[in-house]
């Protein structure tokens, strides 16, 4: 257990011990496997936020608290994990045992890891606030963001809402006469698919990594725990084009869908709740990336195709307005001035007829790429190890070196 | 600035807030103040009318369900009173009752167990029940476990959980077999070995009574009652004791056309049961202290949706302050059982005093009490589902027409109204019950329903006022809660504010 490596991390650079990346490890695995094999691993990564005191906190913006209540229905092989989890995260303003002014002096230092849940008004930011200021006035989360993000090592957005702006901002990016909403809601570093939101395109954390995006309407308890693990592990994820995890968020829910052999064999169902494959009945499955196909929710139980419910692509930028009606057919749907972001061979739109020549040209091009992902991520690695100040060793602590074990 | 949020896994969002101010030890008034404005009732305008089940889903992450059933109702209402839809097949409103018994399980779960019960347990007070203090108590630990096996059991016809897909105007999106189905009962049967037998209660209260530890068959049940008798020993009987004015939506489907839980009003010592018709043409809402425009309020059939006016005068909420007649009710568990005339049990009477009085404890008893009745009559309606009849009726978008839906979610009485113009949503309103009980003052300065239970209730300690954090989480509010806390000479305490919950900081 983790107890083990407290007050080491000096050594680190000279003999780094072994730290997983979690992430790393799901890239060969079944989406599910690496939370149920390395679930003392990933105990650990967590213990060392209490241990070796690294900050996370957790603020709510415009959110409606589900990605929390989905994190309480992960996969936990041990109870103690949840346990972790929970004394992992300083502040969290649903899961904390603190409260009172002890509870935001627990974010008034530079946390190490800054997770937000939820939009950020912009246009109104007294719509959303923590707290009050030495004013008395209402602070509004907005601010909170700007300054806490500058200061932390990682910011990671959990669920649609912070990474792209998601329910608060429907209707913004969707030229049909539809009322959008009128807070200004906008995710911490995207608006729908495009790079900005609060903190602007340019913005880096001080790992010199973007915002990680773990979206997901809500977000999916183990994509959470598995990129929290892995920051804490001191490890960068590899981000896709909108900022995502890549393991997690690489597949296409039509990919592994248990409804595929019906879409090969064009047996559609019309409405959703009937048999057959549901991409006419308004299916998004097709553009949305994700494992939730085969991983499933609420510890495995099912995913939405499971009961007839067409995906509803909760998992991409502009969330909402790219998918909407929900329950149209996609290729009827009036164009929304929105360019497909996702521009892979094959990929794009599959359709029954006309995907098999996309996919025989990018099975040929991912395999000639996959040599070179050892070599970048060597020099990844190497360059981590050489930084004397990269996020392995999150930042020196007194305490460490006072009361350390070593 | 002192603010509490509230505890563990209770899903409160963190945009509420209270000020009260105490004046030789007693709370002279309180506010109210909802802290987040996302403008959902806009999203849906211009929309069709089959995507306002998931939008408005989605205001909440814990009440999930409970909108998605209202949005429902107001849109198959809506198509009703057009003509183009002539009702919800049985069998999917039985399988309804089946999704909607297991989330309100889960939802009394969370609240007795991890959001109310630590109140009571030997982390905040000196109880001598350790049941459910979260940092040891085992009861804390099984109630974990056992919402994620209630939320599984919702999954196996919700798809997921939170955010399900399954209710669609006209009945629900679903494909169970019997395979589901025994999955489901299986789940359940290991949530009710927890919790143990009903028909225990007497036997189980008299253990409790005695200190004689939780009896092998009834862990659940055990650590339910505890929570009731530390709370009477702690006097909850006595403070946050509202006006005594109740509202409450009907919920479950009866096979006689009815509802098993009748809904009514509870005014003046009487059980009133208005029409749908005199009870819609009472509802109002109140914009003169909620930062919004004062075109926003009315009767939300007429009122647009809400515009923002966040720096109008006078006013500290985001919310709009509901009224009944135009006086505030208080709706939630407790009004659902006073309108049904029922006390199970009589735990109100033996524990509460009274069983219709709005206290603090009876707030909490009938959390527990509806627990167990929704527990008994959830096996029967798992049985009564054919899975191979009909579970949705044909249904169009295209119509124009108005409609309400009114349902009795965990909290207490919701109601969404809807206006729907050639197959686009023209304008859209939403009442929770958290506005019906935590809203702020209406334009006459009348209080809200939590405004009047603080306002009077003594405060030993205003650095710790554990029974102002004991009422606000009382109503289940689906919100966090901060107290702001001003004394005699109207200074705002900023210095440290003990928490009412268990101590110990993280990273200590």
């Amino acid at each position: 257990m983790a107890t083990a490596q407290r007050g080491r991390r000096p050594e680190k650079r000279i003999q780094p011990e072994p730290r997983y990346d979690f992430l790393s490890l799901a890239v060969d695995r079944e989406p599910g496997d690496v939370v149920s094999e390395f679930s003392t691993e990933i105990d650990a990564a967590l213990e060392r936020a209490v241990e070796d005191d690294l900050d996370v906190a957790w603020l709510q913006g415009q959110s409606c608290t589900g990605c929390t209540i989905s994190l309480l229905q992960g996969e936990y092989p041990e109870q103690f994990q949840l346990e972790q989890f929970r004394e992992s995260i300083a502040f969290h303003p649903t899961l904390m045992t603190d409260a009172g002014d002890r509870a935001l002096d627990a974010i008034e230092t530079a946390p190490d890891v800054l997770i937000v849940e939820g939009s950020i008004p912009v246009d109104v930011p007294r719509s959303a606030t923590l707290g009050v200021d030495q004013f008395g006035n209402r602070r509004p989360i907005l601010d909170w963001v700007m300054e806490l993000a500058e200061r932390a090592e990682v910011v990671v957005a959990v669920g649609s809402c912070a990474a792209y702006g998601g329910l608060p901002a429907a209707g913004k990016r969707d030229p049909e006469a539809v009322r959008s909403s009128p807070t200004g809601a906008s995710g911490i570093q995207f608006e729908g698919i495009d790079r900005g939101g609060v903190l602007g395109p340019e913005f880096t954390a001080g790992s010199d990594l973007p915002v990680i995006n773990v979206p997901g309407c809500p977000t999916h308890p183990d994509h959470i725990l598995l990129t929290l693990a892995t920051v804490l592990n001191g490890h960068i994820p590899t981000l896709d084009e909108f900022n995502r995890p890549l393991p997690l968020f690489a597949p296409l829910v039509h990919d592994d869908c248990s409804r595929r052999p019906d879409y090969e064999a064009k047996d559609f169902a019309a409405e959703p709740g009937e048999e057959g494959c549901l991409y006419e009945a308004g299916c998004a499955g097709v553009h949305a990336h994700c494992d939730d196909s085969k991983r499933l929710r609420n510890d495995g139980t099912t995913i939405c195709r499971d009961i007839g419910a067409p995906c509803i692509g909760c998992v991409e930028p502009a969330f909402w307005d790219r998918f909407t009606p929900f329950y149209e057919a996609r290729e009827t749907r009036e164009e929304i001035g929105e360019p497909e972001p996702i521009e892979e061979p094959g990929h794009t739109i599959p359709r029954p007829e006309g995907s098999l020549p996309g996919l025989l040209i990018a099975i040929p091009v991912c395999l000639m790429l996959l040599p070179l992902l050892p070599v970048i991520g060597a020099l990844w690695l190497v360059n981590r190890w050489l930084s004397p100040d990269g996020p392995i060793v999150w930042r020196e602590d007194p305490r460490n070196q006072s009361v350390g074990d070593h | 600035m002192p603010e509490i949020e509230i505890n563990p896994t209770t899903r409160i969002e963190g945009h509420h807030s209270t000020t009260i101010d105490v004046q030789d030890g007693q709370i002279q008034s309180a506010k109210s103040h909802m802290e987040m404005f996302r403008g959902i009732e806009n999203i849906t305008v211009g929309r069709p009318p089959s995507d306002v089940p998931q939008i408005t889903q989605m205001v909440c992450g814990v009440c999930f369900t409970s909108h998605r059933k209202a949005a429902t109702l107001a849109l198959e209402d809506a198509a009703a009173s057009a003509g183009v839809f002539g009702g919800v097949p049985y069998n999917a409103r039985l399988l309804q009752n089946v999704m909607e018994g297991m989330f309100l399980l889960w939802n009394h779960a969370i609240h007795v167990f991890t959001l109310a019960g630590p109140d009571y347990s030997d982390a905040v007070a000196e109880t001598g029940y350790a049941g459910l203090n979260p940092n040891e108590g085992a009861g804390y630990e099984s109630a974990l476990s056992n919402q994620r096996t209630l939320l599984q059991a919702f999954t196996e016809f919700g798809g997921r959980a939170p955010h399900p897909l399954t209710y669609a105007p006209g009945g629900v999106v679903a494909q169970p077999d019997e395979e589901t189905v025994e999955r489901v009962r299986e789940r359940i049967a290991s949530v009710d070995e927890w919790v143990g037998p009903t028909d225990a209660v007497p036997e189980v209260l008299e253990a409790v009574r005695d200190q004689r530890g939780p009896p092998s068959d009834a862990h659940g049940l055990y650590d339910m009652l505890s929570v009731l008798v530390a709370a009477a020993e702690e006097g909850a009987d006595e403070f946050g004791v509202g006006p005594g004015r109740f509202y409450a939506n009907g919920m479950f489907y009866d096979d006689d056309g009815g509802l098993v839980f009748p809904g009514g009003i509870f005014i003046d010592g009487t059980i009133h049961e208005p029409s749908q018709a005199e009870l819609l043409a009472g509802i109002t809402e109140d914009t003169s202290h909620a930062w919004y425009t004062e075109e926003s309020g009315g009767h939300p059939q007429r009122a647009p949706p809400p515009e923002p006016a966040p720096d109008k005068e006078g006013a500290y909420s985001w919310g709009k302050a509901p009224r009944l007649d135009g006086q505030s009710v208080e709706t939630g568990p407790l009004a659902r059982l006073i309108a049904a005339g029922d006390d199970p049990f009589d735990l109100r009477a033996q524990l509460g005093g009274d069983p219709q009085r709005g206290s603090t404890l009876n707030r909490l008893i009938a959390r527990v009490q509806e627990f167990l009745l929704v527990r008994d009559l959830l096996g029967e309606w798992i049985d009564s589902v054919d899975i191979h009849g009909p579970l949705r009726a044909e249904w169009t978008d295209d119509f124009t027409g108005e409609g309400v839906g009114l349902w009795g979610a965990s909290r207490g009485a919701l109601s969404h109204w809807v206006r729907v113009e050639d197959g686009e949503i023209a304008n859209y309103q939403i009442i929770s019950p958290t506005l019906w009980n935590l809203g702020p003052r209406d334009k006459e300065g009348n209080p809200s329903i939590l405004e009047y239970a603080l306002e009077g209730m003594e405060v030993e300690d205003p650095r710790n006022p554990v029974n102002v954090m004991r009422t606000i989480r009382s109503y289940d509010p689906c919100l966090g809660c901060a107290v702001h806390v001003q004394d005699g000479d109207e200074k705002r305490f900023v210095g440290d504010l003990e928490p009412p919950r268990p101590t110990g900081s993280i990273g200590d």
